[in-house]
């Protein structure tokens, strides 16, 4: 199969068929998945769907051992093929920033010799420029320059994880993976975080991919919403209409399952059994049919293919038949 | 309706630093409780304090009529407190013996407490882990086993083994999966209403506690600055910290504020901005 021309789709990436086997188990069942320049898009799933290995394969950190198949395309080429030299550009392009950052710091260098590594190193940059150009990242995020004399420790979660912003905003990449990134923060540092990554984005025109587990996050930060069910994308849908009118049961009922803030219900519409990993779910059945209130007897016997459906995609057999009637209702 | 749980002018200090700083409030039987915040606001400290973990600095902690603020000296006495008081931490990875299935922690708790023969706990161990809906392989493997939620449900069935008065649940459901998470709220609410237990909510979850509780409490820096009815209290925020809190939500069309903002370029001397 050829790469698709990024000039004919418009998608600065393309994962196609994305398949990942770990040992002996599936992890990700064939994903497909495409963001435009400058687009934010969501990637939502529970624990086991897929959505953190798809954003390593993309960043092209798969652990030992993993196998892969399917294409991943960043602007027309294809990261799979990529040798060292062109790999190293690649990741001046395409920038990661994880939930957890104390886990992706040295704690013993300095906030500096931290954020300049990959300048100095890959980009030839001088120390004294790369300082400067630290400097004034730190100063996008709302932090002090004075902090790149400082230890990762004297630093709280939420200074922390905007100096990871910065850090992977310096080689002016052109997408930025975003793992969790707001996950272990306080929701008012969450919200702070959230903005400034809003902003660099429009300063930058920069791409997103947001991995979450909050499908409200993703919602309303993201142009278009990614739901990943069992090591495949079950859904695509622009953000706004996720809630209004999603177009696969398991994106209606995992919006339906959240408590509401606005109101206390009498019992939440929880979904029954528990999320599938990959390598537990079935290849000739629809994953999520034993958990789905709309299941029918084909579900249990055809494995649903992603499928276009009022400007979304949806991977669901019955998705034609449900659609417009999946939406959360506001009465009480 | 009594109250099953009393705090009355709280404190605990670190050193020079006050952890919390004069909290009172009290459950009723029957009734739940939210204290929220964020890291550092002191709600976890208090939930320690209350099960004997911390002592306090100076205030007064009653549960069900007997004083708790000093450590039990006899052994009658803890196991008093531990029949009034229980509680579930928030990470199910790490709150339960590695060597113990279900059955065997629940059974050394009704061991504990109860005098029971072991024929009256086999069948009180069947009946708590059925009421959390844990099948028959769940119930006699070790928690490595186990998923999160599965195990959320093990330190919850443990919990109820004492039949306490009180569980405080210290953002035990945070790290669930939304739909398991709904099912563990849902087992929540049919337990309370089975029992008659009180709960005593430690989020920073505005929804969950929307949904669990009656009364809240915010906590900022060691202090409360806000109490009321949960209803009442997210509807309309009076202190600007619940306000700000409550506009950190995410939701449809949510445009987040940015408060600390980009510093000019050539003005980086200034001194830095606290976040948290």
């Amino acid at each position: 199969m050829t790469p698709p021309n990024p000039f004919e789709t418009g998608n600065l990436l393309e994962v196609a068929g994305l398949r990942v086997t770990l040992g002996a188990g599936t992890v990700l069942r064939g994903v497909d998945l495409a963001i435009r320049p400058g687009e934010a898009v969501g990637l939502v799933g529970e624990s086991g769907s897929g959505k953190s290995m798809t954003a390593r394969a993309i960043g092209r950190l798969l652990p030992r051992g993993a196998r892969s198949e399917g294409t991943i395309t960043f602007d027309g080429s294809d990261v799979n093929a990529l040798d060292t030299k062109g790999l190293r550009g690649y990741r001046g392009q395409v920038a990661m920033v994880f939930q957890d950052p104390r886990a992706h710091v040295n704690p013993v260098r300095k906030i500096g010799d931290f954020m300049t590594e990959a300048l100095r190193t890959n980009a030839g940059v001088k120390k004294a420029e790369a300082h400067e150009r630290a400097a004034d990242m730190l100063g996008q995020v709302g932090l002090d320059s004075k902090l790149l004399a400082r230890y990762p420790h004297e630093l709280s979660g939420g200074m922390l994880q905007r100096v990871m912003i910065a850090t992977a905003l310096l080689t002016r990449p052109r997408l930025l993976l975003a793992d969790e990134p707001t996950t272990a923060l306080d929701v008012t540092t969450q919200a702070e975080v959230m903005a400034i990554l809003a902003e660099l984005r429009r300063d930058f025109g920069l791409a997103l991919l947001f991995i979450t587990h909050d499908l409200e996050l993703a919602a309303a930060v993201c142009d278009r919403t990614a739901v990943m069910y069992a090591g495949q994308v079950v859904e695509v849908r622009d953000s706004a209409l996720l809630h209004t009118d999603p177009l696969h049961p398991y994106t209606a009922a995992l919006g339906a399952a959240r408590p509401d803030i606005g109101r206390s219900q009498a019992r939440l519409q929880a979904i029954p059994g528990r999320p599938l990993s990959g390598f537990e779910a079935p290849d000739t059945a629809c994953a999520f049919a034993p958990r789905c209130a709309h299941a029918a007897p084909g579900c249990e016997t055809e494995l649903p293919m992603l499928t276009e459906l009022d400007g979304g995609q949806s991977r669901c057999l019955r998705a034609a038949q449900l659609r417009g009637t999946l939406g959360a209702t506001t009465d009480a | 309706m009594p109250d099953v749980l009393e705090v009355e002018n709280l404190r605990k200090e670190y050193g020079d630093l006050v952890a919390v700083d004069d909290v009172s409030f009290a459950v009723a039987e029957g009734q739940s409780l939210a204290i929220v915040g964020e890291s550092g606001s002191g709600k976890t400290t208090i939930a320690r304090m209350i099960i004997g973990l911390e002592r306090p600095t100076s205030g007064r902690i009653s549960a069900c009529g007997n004083d708790r603020s000093a450590p039990a000296r006899a052994a009658g006495n803890r196991r008093r407190r531990g029949r009034e008081v229980q509680i579930v931490f928030q990470d199910p990875y790490t709150s339960l013996d590695p060597r113990h299935s279900a059955e065997t922690a629940i059974d050394e708790v009704l061991r504990i407490h109860h005098g029971w023969d072991a024929q009256r706990r086999r069948a009180r161990v069947a009946e708590l882990a059925g009421l959390v809906g844990l099948d028959a392989r769940q119930r006699s493997v070790p928690p490595k086993s186990l998923s999160g939620g599965q195990r959320q449900r093990v330190a919850i069935a443990r919990a109820l083994a004492a039949e306490p008065k009180v569980l405080i649940l210290d953002e035990s459901v945070a790290a669930l999966d939304v739909s398991i998470q709904a099912q563990v709220l849902n087992l929540l609410a049919d337990i309370r209403d089975a029992t008659g237990i009180s709960y005593l909510l430690i989020s920073h979850d505005l929804a969950v506690v929307r949904q669990l509780t009656e009364q809240v409490i915010v906590m900022r820096k060691g202090g409360v600055v806000e109490r009321g009815a949960t209803g009442a209290v997210l509807d309309d925020p009076q202190h600007d910290y619940t306000r700000l809190l409550r506009e950190s939500v995410p939701r449809p069309g949510w445009q987040p504020q940015r408060r600390i903002s980009a510093l000019p370029v050539g003005d980086r001397g200034a001194a830095p901005v606290p976040v948290r």
